[in-house]
């Protein structure tokens, strides 16, 4: 099993967590006496480790919501991260995904402006997300606000010699950094229209349907095992 | 102090602390949430339009972003039919709507000299010097020269103006050089013009069969979504034929360079292969397929006869490829699950063009790659509007609207009944296409003639007698730009409106029609093409003929019109185009889809108890022509040892009047040159960026050389955006004998190093 940084976060906020835990329970036990042990104990107990916790939840928080699975815990989000394990779906993200391009945390693969070291006006826009969704006062299909930054594609493709292979990039390199032609222009959709996202349209059920999302690569045995009962079930019910 | 009372309810004084902690909690909430939604979009766009590009025949839909009465930004339509992708030329439609030194004011040319005039005396000039032609030398003395870029509703004024008012039928246009053939060709092989399939049709096909396309430059999203349907299923291949490595060819599974202008010999081995290893359907072919030699209907039996003399073995050297390489990609078309072909211009601009077309509609018949989603012989158009603007409005000098042709009696009588005009006003005789209409402009036939939305003085091939025509003609040009080579020859110039400073629909390959609505004003006093004929119409005393005043209410009329045949699209009302991302025709009624597939299931024209019905011929069956080979005129000789073939490149627009005023697509595709093989190149002693003379029996032209892998030996190529490169000066003008399109494709030519005479 990897481990990487948000995993150990997650540890070490545990274990200062337990430690802040037992520094209070110290103070609390010998409030009556506040000797200097415990005076020493105040500071770090109510001041320093809660900071820290606090920064480590904050780091915890903006990591985590990088993932697929994150993205798909919001119900408005399931018609992207839906299409992207449709088998038949032709969407620049489905193509990415299916093709594994991005190994791990797909969305944030091309959304690159939030997460821990995303910008202010990310962190301004996923907190007015979240005040609508809570509140419910979004319309369905979601639209996308602003417009979406070429720089996120640039990132991956524009140091590879198939990009630099297209002459035709060369003199619109400007107009791609101010974002006034949009790589998308002729790379495609990326995503199911704001019409198929219309409750009520053909492809909305299927959409909004609860798929389970697998991380390409990451099919484990457990996974295969319980693929290989599925289909085994489907074989059995359609000779009954 | 205690804040709670003996009982244990709240204190007062800890309700209202409570309360205010709430409140203020929540205010900075709701606060923060108010703020982030006034100061997190401040976006370049105010409202968003949905249109159509200007530019080529795949017609896509785009969304034109406004704000503060400008065009700001231009993205892909995600839900119109090409699913958001456009091109670079689309992509730059917010900088074509900037572009400076637009025309204005209607000009005269007096002394030589185009000088400003009103719309009055320009248009007074015009309607005087029509009439006077045609008092002293008959109707056919006039002309209407048009464009595949003009609106349905522009198209249509023009045709039904000059054939049933002024009766001629002296109507043609520059979808004479890019798109007869193919139209003659459908009309011949399923006796109704426009391909049976769609776009829709590259989601479904497992083999994709290119010829004389490089769709990766011409129609960059329809490649675009072939590539898609590569990357979804590995199985799909893709086989390019073309004399040149093209972008195109260099991305396929197969590719074929065949010697320039012998490629009916590859259709025809194909056709011998399928027949020699029985990849044919035969009881396809003997439901809905007959069999004709361009005189009479013959056996299949004759037809396998007939292709006895093109087997592999004996054509594969003339083609310039091995009998193998035929026979694989025979064997990859036939048996696919979904063969689509799709070829423009090197099938076309042909003097066999015809031909050609008749045959690839032929391989398709055979084997039954028809009529099944996948499965189609799709021409992909040229222009954004030459299908439904030029096409289905008839206006062509040799046909009437909707399939109609000027040569038969019953198709003019029942236009006649239509337009409500006593029988026998349109003349019996077809009128001059684009080749001869400038021979007879130049013999002074042709007296005088109106230019509209094109720019033959570069697009033309065999330019010298071109020009000498305009000279002696008097010659209406209207056009957005003055500097065209064009407008040079015009004595009057009146100012057009473009794209979306003007409303009207445009019909893109795959029969859709799209309504482009009017977003901005025209500048200074430019009026749309319509607004000019109508005048026009006026003037010339048609007001009762022409009596509408809007395109709408000219939209209106051709709609009911189009119902008396089935290219019956009397289903889309105006408020439907509005709303939708245009529809596909046949569309009988206002609930009707549209139609995605032709001659099958789901076709209007073909009742619910059949499969398959070639309703466009009497019989219901579509026919395979018995079509030679005949080598072009254009062979190779110790004079012109070499080959020139012509084409575009991604950047550029057809003579570059819109394209190249746009500095970063200018910059893209640099000046007009040459291109040579490496191998050639040596042979010449030529290196990249040396100027060539290529010469032909038409003339000579200078320009720098590039040197390139992916060209072919033999081959020299150029393409025709730049007017300092006026290559169609050297083309040839032989043309196809039934669609009189030109061959710009082939041309034999010499080519040598132009010595400087300092380094003599």
């Amino acid at each position: 099993m990897k481990i990487d940084i948000v995993d150990i976060v997650k540890i070490l906020s545990v274990i200062v967590f337990l430690i802040n835990l037992g520094l209070l329970g110290y103070i609390l036990k010998n409030r009556n006496t506040l000797d200097a042990r415990v005076k020493k104990a105040v500071f770090p107990a109510l001041m320093v480790l809660p900071v820290i916790m606090a920064f480590m939840a904050n780091y915890h928080v903006f990591e985590t919501s990088k993932t697929v699975e994150a993205c798909q815990s919001c119900h408005v989000m399931k018609p992207f991260t839906n299409d992207l394990v449709y088998e038949e779906s032709m969407t620049l993200a489905a193509r990415h995904y299916k093709n594994n391009w991005i190994p791990k945390d797909q969305c944030y693969g091309c959304h690159k402006d939030y997460g821990f070291n995303g910008n202010f006006k990310a962190k301004t826009d996923g907190y007015r997300h979240l005040m609508r969704y809570m509140t419910g006062t979004y319309p369905e299909p979601i639209v996308y606000r602003g417009e979406f930054n070429n720089a996120n594609c640039m990132g991956c493709h524009e140091a590879t010699t198939k990009f630099r292979a297209v002459e035709m990039h060369t003199p619109i390199m400007a107009q791609f950094e101010d974002n006034s032609v949009s790589c998308l222009n002729c790379h495609g959709r990326a995503h199911p229209t704001r019409l198929q996202r219309t409750p009520g349209s053909a492809d909305y059920e299927q959409l909004m349907s609860d798929v389970i999302i697998m991380e390409p690569g990451q099919s484990g045995i457990l996974k295969d095992y319980l693929k290989s009962i599925e289909q085994n079930t489907n074989v059995a019910n359609a000779h009954k | 102090m205690s804040e709670t009372t003996s009982s244990g309810e709240i204190s007062r004084r800890k309700f209202i602390k409570l309360g205010t902690g709430i409140t203020a909690v929540g205010g900075m909430a709701l606060g923060g949430w108010g703020l982030t939604e006034i100061i997190v979009d401040k976006s370049p766009v105010n409202s968003w339009h949905k249109s159509v590009c200007r530019y080529c025949g795949t017609g896509c839909g785009v969304m034109v972003g406004m704000r503060e009465g400008k065009v700001t930004r231009i993205r892909g339509d995600l839900e119109a039919h090409n699913k958001g992708v456009i091109c670079i030329k689309g992509s730059m439609l917010a900088e074509l709507t900037q572009v400076k030194n637009r025309a204005i004011r209607p000009k005269i040319r007096k002394n030589g000299v185009l000088t400003d005039a009103s719309w009055e005396e320009a248009m007074s000039l015009i309607t005087e010097k029509f009439k006077s032609s045609i008092d002293t030398f008959g109707p056919d003395s006039v002309a209407f020269y048009g464009s595949g870029q003009l609106l349905i509703e522009e198209s249509y004024t023009a045709n039904k103006l000059f054939k049933a008012g002024l009766r001629t039928n002296n109507v043609d246009g520059n979808p004479r050089l890019c798109m007869a053939s193919a139209a003659v060709g459908y009309t011949q092989t399923f006796g109704k013009d426009e391909p049976p399939g769609s776009y829709d049709d590259i989601d479904h096909a497992e083999c994709f069969f290119l010829i004389g396309s490089n769709a990766y430059e011409c129609h960059p999203p329809l490649w675009e979504r072939i590539i898609i349907r590569k990357k979804s299923n590995p199985d799909v291949k893709i086989i390019c034929v073309d004399p040149r490595k093209t972008m195109t060819a260099q991305r396929s599974d197969i590719h074929l360079p065949v010697v320039p202008g012998t490629d009916m010999l590859l259709l025809n081995a194909m056709a011998y292969e399928f027949v020699r290893n029985n990849w044919i359907d035969p009881d396809f072919i003997s439901e809905h397929v007959k069999f004709n030699d361009g005189q009479k209907d013959v056996s299949f039996e004759d037809y396998a006869l007939f292709l006895e003399d093109y087997a592999p073995q004996k054509v594969a050297g003339t083609l310039g490829l091995t009998a193998r390489q035929i026979e694989e990609v025979s064997y990859l078309f036939a048996t696919s699950k979904a063969t689509l072909s799709m070829w423009t211009m090197g099938i076309n601009q042909r003097i066999q063009g015809v031909f050609l077309n008749n045959t690839l509609n032929s391989l398709h018949l055979l084997t039954r790659q028809i009529c099944k989603p996948g499965a189609s012989p799709l021409s992909l158009t040229g222009q954004s509007n030459a299908c439904g603007g030029v096409r289905d409005t008839g206006s062509l000098s040799h046909i009437l609207p909707n399939g109609r042709m000027v040569a038969n009696e019953t198709h003019r009588n029942e236009v006649e009944e239509l337009w409500g005009i006593p029988k026998g006003t349109i003349a019996p005789q077809p009128g001059l296409d684009a080749v001869n209409l400038f021979r007879a402009m130049r013999d002074e036939k042709v007296k005088a003639a109106i230019i509209m939305c094109t720019n033959p003085a570069q697009s033309m091939p065999n330019l010298e007698p071109v020009r000498q025509g305009m000279e002696k003609c008097f010659l209406v040009v209207a056009d957005v730009f003055e500097d065209t080579e064009t407008a040079k020859y015009a004595d009057v110039f009146l100012p057009a409106a473009l794209w979306i400073e003007k409303e009207g629909v445009y019909g893109q390959s795959e029969r859709r029609y799209q309504l482009i609505e009017k977003l901005l004003d025209p500048p200074g006093e430019a009026r749309s093409d319509f607004d000019i004929l109508v005048d026009f119409a006026n003037r010339m005393g048609y007001g009762n003929l022409i009596n509408y005043k809007t395109p709408e209410a000219a939209w209106e009329e051709y709609r009911k019109f189009s119902a008396a045949s089935p290219y019956n699209f009397e289903g889309m009302t105006r408020a439907r185009l509005r709303k939708e991302r245009g529809l596909q025709w046949p569309c009988p009624t206002e609930d009707h889809p549209g139609t995605p597939r032709r001659y099958m299931k789901g076709d209007p024209y073909v009742a619910d108890n059949r499969e398959i019905y070639f309703y466009g011929k009497p019989d219901g069956r579509a026919v395979v022509f018995l079509r030679p080979y005949i080598p072009s005129n254009e062979q190779l000789s110790k004079e012109f040892p070499v080959h020139l073939t012509t084409g575009r490149v991604v950047e550029q627009w057809h003579t570059g009047t819109m394209t190249d005023k746009i500095p970063s697509l200018s910059q893209g595709s640099g000046p007009g040159v040459f291109y040579l093989n490496p191998q050639d190149a040596r042979d010449m002693n030529v290196k990249e960026g040396e100027e060539i003379e290529v010469s032909s029996g038409y003339g000579s032209v200078r320009a720098r050389v590039k040197i390139s892998e992916n060209e072919t030996r033999g081959v020299v190529f150029a393409s025709f955006y730049d007017p300092k490169f006026m290559i169609n000066n050297i083309v040839a003008d032989n043309f196809d004998p039934v669609s009189k399109e030109p061959e710009y494709k082939v041309t034999a030519v010499s080519v040598k190093k132009v010595v400087e005479v300092e380094n003599l």
